[in-house]
């Protein structure tokens, strides 16, 4: 299916606007960033429409894109279908609250390694995807993006605080759920 | 202390990796929405092009595969739209296009084939109406007797009964034999209409260097009064021309009396129009004298027939005792060729006469805005405001030469179609009419208005040059007709009603 370019040659071909590549380019790192959306959306179809709208903008700004070596036009691909993700979030008001869970946070169940190898991958997303809105950016951004709290307080306008206790959150839902799913298994 | 327990994210790490690592499995109409949002928003190219550079370097097996590939890749849709497009271009439109280009042809062709209406054919044309009012009597004239190498016929026409009293002719080399000249009495001949004084005067003339001294004694109007008394000499002079037409005097002495001897030769000139062998001689303000000469048939005996007029023309200054004349003319309307006339800067000016004025018309300029709607990617209209100045040099009959200025706004409406689209030009054909009106327009200091509504049909190839997305400039390459507008207004367009122009404005669309 894929075709023997490498990213470098692909871009300079969808640059010239070539369809061929261009598919090429959808083909290759579509999936990837579809995981992406449905990681923030929450839902495969959203998802599936923010990946056609980021990836119109990704081909219009494709020019600012800069070489730097593999892997660099994946991770770039990605920081721009996150953008979309965290814009689309703002418009569509998922805003995080700004409230800090006070509830106390019972640690229940703290997943190993080698439950989540057991877990298929789309379970995991499904889990992901089944946090609640504002749990979820959060846990994405901290997990997936990387990002540190302060980093996340401050592209979401949030307190740092709330981000991490919101992450917190997420992560004991996602812990639960993968308790449940290993319960269930044996 | 709630948080405490966030550094086992062992488990985090490996969730990351498992998601990352395995991609969503895209949806199998994914690409196609995709490709067709894409098309739609113009990211994809024409789709027809395939690449082949970059994958050269690749290995042949690569390139099948590829090719296996683009068979996949023409998306149905995408497909058919393109099939479409060319199949309409191949279709109808072309039809349109070729037909609008045949258009554009046919007008040049017969814009090339049109009679030029120049000065000098005006005149010609002029003397020959004359010559057919005269016909008879030219007739007889060319049938005299091959005895004499060379005759000069005399014709002099006026609507108003002429009395010449005495014309004299001499034929010599020099002027001292003006004494042995012979001379002519033309009886006169009256008529409402057309009084016509044709005598051939019987001439020799052996050399070339010869000249021809004609002496007009006196020529003048018999106002009906066959007394005599009211009888106003016009004109006394002489003509001296000589067999070599096209060396026609130019600087004629003429003498001319009216009643109180003023001297007029200041104002007489001859001009020689060599392709006819006619020349007309300004006598006065009032009457033109044309000399035509006509070879006749037998031309071994270098025999040539001329023909002099008189015409009178009904242009009267108002001063001096030429007035009461030019109000008898003038209100005499069977005087008059066509009773038209009008009067300008206290002169009766004949404007549509047998004695055509002569216009002189310079090319109208014509520039614009316009602005253009599309109703198809493939069609669009046009309109806009044109502006057009008409300039034309009228020269009266009695010579004197105004300049007729017209300004006319005109708006057209205009289909278009493109036949060719690129994004920074566009290659186009369009029909269509326009409306116009005069908004101002003088001639010499008078004022010149119009009310009729000027309508006109065009056809163009256009070619225009995209400088912003919705700004570009054309030029337009046009044949328009103008239809009559049944106004007295000559104008350019009224004696070219087929014309070919060039176009040249800015467009904006939206």
């Amino acid at each position: 299916m894929s075709i023997n370019l490498d990213d470098k040659e692909l871009i300079k071909l969808c640059l010239s606007k070539e369809k061929y590549a261009i598919k090429e380019l959808y083909m290759r790192y579509g999936g990837y960033l579809l995981t992406v959306c449905i990681r923030y959306m929450g839902n495969r179809q959203e998802a599936e429409d923010l990946l056609q709208d980021s990836f119109l903008k990704i081909l219009n700004s494709l020019d600012k894109f800069t070489w730097k070596g593999g892997g660099s036009l994946k991770a770039w691909l990605t920081k721009c279908v996150c953008n979309e993700c965290l814009q689309q979030i703002r418009k569509k008001k998922l805003v995080i609250t700004n409230k800090d869970i006070n509830e106390y946070i019972d640690i229940v169940y703290e997943p190993n390694v080698e439950d989540i190898i057991q877990i298929p991958y789309s379970t995991l997303l499904q889990y992901i995807a089944e946090l609640p809105d504002g749990y979820r950016n959060i846990f994405n951004m901290f997990v997936f993006e990387k990002m540190t709290h302060r980093e996340i307080s401050k592209k979401l306008n949030i307190k740092e605080k709330t981000s991490s206790s919101q992450f917190y959150r997420a992560r004991q839902l996602l812990a639960e759920k993968i308790k449940k799913y290993m319960n269930r298994q044996f | 202390m709630k948080y405490k327990d966030t550094n086992n994210t062992d488990w985090l790490n490996k969730l990351r990796e498992r998601v990352d690592e395995n991609p969503s499995q895209l949806s199998s109409d994914s690409w196609s929405k995709m490709e067709q949002k894409l098309s739609e928003h113009g990211v994809l190219g024409d789709g027809s092009k395939v690449i082949v550079e970059g994958i050269s370097k690749k290995s042949v097996q690569d390139i099948s595969k590829e090719s296996k590939n683009l068979k996949e890749i023409k998306h149905p849709i995408l497909l058919n739209k393109h099939n479409k497009t060319n199949a309409t271009i191949k279709g109808d439109h072309k039809y349109i296009a070729i037909a609008a280009i045949c258009i554009l042809i046919l007008g040049i062709y017969l814009l090339l084939k049109m009679p030029n209406f120049s000065d000098k054919t005006l005149l010609n044309n002029e003397i020959e109406n004359y010559s057919n009012i005269l016909s008879p009597k030219l007739k007889q004239i060319n049938t005299i007797p091959q005895d004499f190498s060379n005759y000069i016929n005399l014709i002099i026409s006026s609507k108003k009964p002429l009395n010449i009293s005495a014309i004299k002719y001499s034929k010599d080399n020099a002027s001292e034999n003006i004494s042995s000249s012979n001379e002519l009495i033309i009886n006169t001949i009256s008529s409402k209409d057309l009084i016509l004084f044709c005598s051939p005067l019987n001439l020799k003339l052996n050399d070339s260097n010869e000249f021809l001294d004609i002496r007009i004694k006196r020529l003048s109007f018999n106002e009906g009064n066959p007394q005599g008394e009211t009888n106003k000499s016009l004109y006394n002079g002489n003509i001296k021309f000589s067999k070599e037409t096209n060396k026609s005097l130019s600087n004629e002495e003429l003498k001319s009396s009216k009643g109180k001897n003023k001297s007029l030769s200041n104002k007489n000139t001859i001009d020689s129009k060599e392709k006819n062998k006619s020349f007309s001689v300004k006598i006065d303000d009032d009457y033109i004298v044309y000399l035509n000469s006509k070879k006749s048939k037998n031309s071994q005996n270098r025999r040539s027939n001329w023909a002099m007029s008189v015409s009178g023309s009904p242009i009267i200054s108002n001063s001096s005792n030429m007035s009461n004349v030019s109000y008898d003319i003038a209100s005499d309307p069977s005087f008059l060729y066509s009773k038209e006339f009008k009067i300008v800067n206290n002169k009766v000016l004949r404007l549509n006469s047998v004695t055509k004025n002569t216009y002189k018309h310079k090319k109208p300029l014509n520039f614009g805005i316009s602005i253009s709607k599309g109703l198809t990617p493939k069609y669009f209209i046009s309109s806009g405001i044109f502006y057009s100045f008409l300039s034309s040099e009228v020269r009266f009959s009695n010579e004197s030469i105004l300049t007729q200025k017209l300004n006319y706004i005109t708006i057209p409406l205009i289909l278009n179609y493109k036949f060719i689209m690129r994004s920074n030009y566009t290659l186009y054909v369009g029909a269509g009419g326009g409306i116009g009106k005069c908004i101002y327009g003088k001639l010499g200091d008078e004022k010149l208005t119009n009310n009729k509504l000027q309508f006109s049909l065009s056809a163009h190839l256009g070619f225009q040059l995209n400088i912003f997305h919705n700004f570009g400039i054309y030029i337009e390459p046009k044949v328009a007709y103008y239809f009559d507008d049944h106004s007295d207004i000559t104008s350019y367009w009224k004696e070219n009603k087929l014309s070919f122009n060039f176009q040249l404005g800015f467009r904006f669309r939206y």
